[in-house]
């Protein structure tokens, strides 16, 4: 299969209901086309205002764009003829994971929102009841499941939103700043069950946000300015255009920021740069390369 | 001046219930005069009640919090033993009625005025705009303090300069403004009261590295200008290390570990013990020692790395290429 | 910190506890119908009867039963009066006789006394029964849920019930964090040299302004992301939608509710055999 999971060609919004006073300025997103395919883990970074939620927003066919066109699995989501009985079957293909997780959480008990989604799908309480248990179960949250969400911490209500959304079984799920709001411990719990979501259960991770460290994770690096893809590649070739990133708000992390301010000095620095561990590796093999005359074994 | 300092404070959320929290425990602490002092913990470490008292919030169960000397949440038994205890050691004469009155006067000039000597920024702050105009919210503060108008309109100038925003905003509604610029109207509120000593919990959270580094900048413009004490509650080590003059770590309700930056992220195993984060540079140092590479201890910059690793390509130049492994 | 008690629900495993809502329901319905039935001395001993033996099954300590009454003294307290004082006098045994007035009698009766100790111990059974079969015993999402089953009926004649039933659950899910909210607001307003306590009334009103504004604010936000998040996990109104947990009646709840129409059914032959006997009551 050639085509791609979700296919977006020119894609443009404005807020603005009136076309006419759709200028040039209005729009939020404009031109915007970008292939993702099925099982991608990709990180979408951006000032605030760059637009990325917008697009998340787009995909997720909360929001109808002003122009162009959003292929997901082959089916145009865009078309104005599309049933509203195959817009929900594509809408539960694509799941999303919010910033505050106080504002997704529908019912007071934590089992009960975890099935939410499942029971607007019309599906037997039995299965529902399945699903339910299994997503909990994944987001490690099983003991919790007959507890109130408003006395969950932060990260704890974050991992029960996104056990919402896996009980839809979605084929890709979009994290809109979700770790934005949570602590260290919140955070990381968060991200490590993105992995887990990517890496054993093949699920599509779009992840928007604006903190390097995290987009470091990863597969691939999209960039949104002002409305616009401004850059696309892995977290290596983005972080190596320092300049550019500074240009727009963003910075690399500060191991990548040590390695690029090296290479620039004229040190022999080889291998990759965006995370600790790859700088380790990377300024070991330079060093020894270089004589490795200071290794203490 | 304006010497704000904890002594043997401890608070308990609803004391004497079967819901009893206890939140602090002895926590004896004074914040470094026109420094800028971070507080970091995780969450449930205690910090967050620790900022509610600073200003009044929140009474503490028991111990004093003080600026200059007296106690902030205006309470006037307090202040009333002190002046007792003054004049028994003055072998003054006690006029306990007129004490008392003292005392009562005393306590409640400082309740009203402790808002205004320590000035709080909440989290989000921006939630707290209410105000038709931009100008109107931020000189809400200054309002209450009772100055005249020609004075709020000279703080909300001011202020609205050191937050680095266009003078063209304060005509705008509050709430038609961007996210980074609703924080920082909302900041500016804060600092158009004048305090002393300035508060600030997770002030950059939710904001893009950009955002950040104005929100910083701002609370660094604003202690030069005013020679303000500020205090700064964040999760983040990359900021507190860049940022702050003096770090306070919180752990379980007391204070595990205080100093200079340089003195606390010289000890990162025990930063990491506590299950804190350190700053991603910091960490890169730690593996490297692991590693075997002889780098120093109190790394806690990108700058100070770059010193550090350049000088260990130097010696391997010099050293002509003998490994002693 | 963030234990805001919520309503009076008492956490305890009792068999009122595991009472399926729509039983909890009808059953208050039934109850409340026998308290105003009770005719005589007889069936008000057996309405007490009753309500102690409810408040023992269930579990909930007496001290909290009682907590809620006090929040009633002041209409007890009127009842009884009025009682004791309009009861008729025409043919009473008058005790301490007031005085007249427009042709009729006033003072303290034998009657009046029964009437006002009655009328007071039918509102105390009124409500330690219905908070002991409800507040005490349902959580708000089960009343909920339990009220909208029993509603269902209404869906027939083109009535929402499973809106309002989505609507209260969503309030209800809500309410601890508005209260949060305004918490912080609060805080951020005073730490703004905001005074809530003192001035008058006009200047209280006043101080509000800072805290409405925000708090309204912020719920539309929410209220909108809300909708947005519903919207993406393909909420579509009720139309389609099965639930998780359906409500199962058991025997047990057959059990309990005939237990109530025995008490409704004991108080009317209470009242048919003995009229005449005993003294009625009103």
């Amino acid at each position: 299969m050639s085509v791609p999971f979700i296919q977006v060609e020119n894609l443009r919004f404005s807020y603005l209901e009136d076309d006419r006073k759709k200028s040039e300025e209005s729009l939020v997103l404009k031109d915007i086309s970008v292939q993702i395919e099925k099982g991608e883990y990709v990180a979408i970074l951006g000032h605030n205002g760059s637009g990325k939620s917008t697009f998340a927003r787009l995909l997720t066919l909360i929001l109808e764009p002003t122009g162009g066109k959003i292929t997901v699995d082959g089916i145009e989501v865009t078309d104005p003829q599309l049933s509203d009985e195959e817009l929900q079957k594509l809408r539960h293909k694509i799941g999303m994971v919010f910033q505050n997780p106080d504002n997704q959480m529908v019912t007071t008990i934590v089992e009960e929102d975890v099935a939410f989604g499942p029971e607007n799908l019309g599906l037997d309480p039995a299965e529902i009841r399945r699903r339910v248990d299994e997503a909990l179960a994944a987001v490690r949250m099983e003991e919790f499941s007959r507890r109130e969400a408003s006395r969950l911490s932060g990260g704890q209500k974050q991992r029960v939103a996104i056990a919402g959304v896996i009980a839809m079984m979605p084929e890709c799920i979009i994290f809109d700043e979700s770790t934005a709001m949570l602590d260290p411990q919140g955070r990381k719990d968060v991200l490590r069950i993105m992995d887990m979501l990517h890496r054993e259960r093949g699920i599509t991770i779009l992840h928007i946000t604006h903190d390097m460290n995290e987009a470091a994770r990863a597969d691939r690096i999209l960039i949104l300015s002002d409305g616009r893809i401004a850059g696309d590649g892995t977290p290596e070739e983005i972080f190596s255009r320092r300049e550019e990133l500074n240009r727009i708000g963003l910075d690399v992390p500060q191991c990548a920021g040590l390695m690029l301010e090296l290479k620039k000095r004229g040190y022999p620095i080889r291998g990759k740069i965006t995370t600790p561990e790859d700088c380790v590796d990377s300024l070991k093999a330079s060093l020894y390369l270089n004589g490795g005359g200071t290794v203490h074994g | 001046m304006a010497e704000l300092s904890l002594n043997r404070v401890s608070y308990l959320y609803n004391p004497k219930t079967e819901s009893e929290v206890r939140a602090l425990t002895d926590v004896t602490l004074s914040f470094p005069e026109r420094k800028i002092t971070g507080i970091i913990g995780h969450t449930g470490s205690g910090k967050s009640t620790l900022v509610e008292l600073l200003n009044g919030l929140l009474r503490p169960t028991s111990g004093e919090v003080t600026l200059d000397g007296e106690n902030v949440d205006g309470d006037w038994k307090k202040k009333y033993e002190k002046l007792l205890r003054y004049d028994r050691e003055h072998g003054q004469k006690t006029n306990r009625h007129s004490l008392k009155k003292r005392a009562k006067i005393a306590a409640a000039e400082m309740r009203r005025t402790i808002c205004f000597r320590v000035g709080l920024v909440m989290q989000y702050p921006e939630y707290q705009l209410f105000d038709e105009t931009v100008e109107k919210d931020i000189g809400f503060g200054p309002g209450k303090m009772g100055l005249s108008d020609e004075d709020i309109r000279e703080r909300v100038l001011e202020s609205i300069r050191i937050v680095g925003l266009d003078e063209s905003i304060l005509a705008k509604s509050p709430f038609d403004l961007s996210g980074g610029q609703k924080r920082r109207v909302a900041i500016a509120g804060v600092l158009a009261m004048h305090p002393e000593v300035l508060v600030l919990d997770e002030p950059a959270a939710g904001l893009d590295p950009q955002g950040r580094m104005d929100i910083f900048d701002c609370i660094r413009r604003y202690r030069d200008e005013l020679n303000a004490t500020v205090v700064l509650v964040s999760h983040s080590m990359e900021d507190m290390a860049s940022f702050c003059d003096h770090v306070v770590v919180m752990n379980r309700g007391q204070v595990a570990m205080q100093g200079t930056r340089e003195e606390i992220f010289s000890r990162p195993d025990e930063l990491v013990r506590m299950n804190l984060d350190v700053p991603q540079i910091t960490r890169l140092m730690m593996m490297l020692r692991e590693a075997g590479l002889q780098v120093p201890y109190g790394i806690y910059t990108v700058e100070d790395a770059i010193r550090a690793v350049s000088t260990l390509f130097d010696a391997t130049g010099q050293a002509g290429g003998d490994a002693d492994e | 910190m963030n234990s805001i008690a919520f309503g009076q629900y008492y956490q305890a495993s009792s068999g009122i506890h595991r009472m399926d809502p729509r039983t909890k329901i009808i059953a208050m319905l039934l109850f409340i119908v026998a308290t105003f039935l009770c005719k005589n001395i007889l069936s008000f001993a057996l309405l007490i009867l009753f309500t102690v033996v409810l408040s023992l099954l269930s579990r909930v300590p007496m001290r909290l039963i009682l907590k809620s009454i006090r929040g009633v003294v002041f209409i007890i307290i009127l009842a009884a009066l009025v009682n004791l004082f309009l009861t008729s006098t025409e043919g009473a045994t008058m005790i301490w006789r007031i005085g007249e007035w427009n042709g009729r009698e006033y003072g303290i009766t034998q009657e009046g006394i029964l009437r006002a100790v009655c009328m007071v111990i039918r509102i105390l059974c009124l409500i330690s029964g219905t908070s002991i079969l409800l507040t005490f015993t349902t959580t708000p999402i089960e009343m909920t849920d339990g009220l909208s089953q029993l509603l269902s009926p209404l869906m027939k004649i083109k009535i929402p019930v499973d809106l309002f039933a989505m609507m209260m659950s969503i309030a209800l899910r809500f309410i601890p964090t508005l209260i949060e909210d305004t918490r912080r607001i609060m805080n951020a307003q005073k730490a703004r040299g905001t005074d809530f306590s003192s001035g008058g009334l006009i200047k209280k009103a006043k101080a509000l302004i800072p805290i409405l504004i925000p708090l309204f604010v912020s719920s539309f936000k929410r209220g909108e992301e809300l909708a947005t998040a519903m919207e993406c996990r393909c909420y579509h109104g009720g139309a389609g939608r099965t639930r998780m947990n359906k409500l199962h009646w058991k025997v047990s709840d057959t059990m309990g509710l005939l237990l109530f129409a025995l008490l409704i059914g004991a108080v009317i032959v209470l009242n048919l055999t003995l009229r005449g006997v005993t003294p009625a009551i009103a």
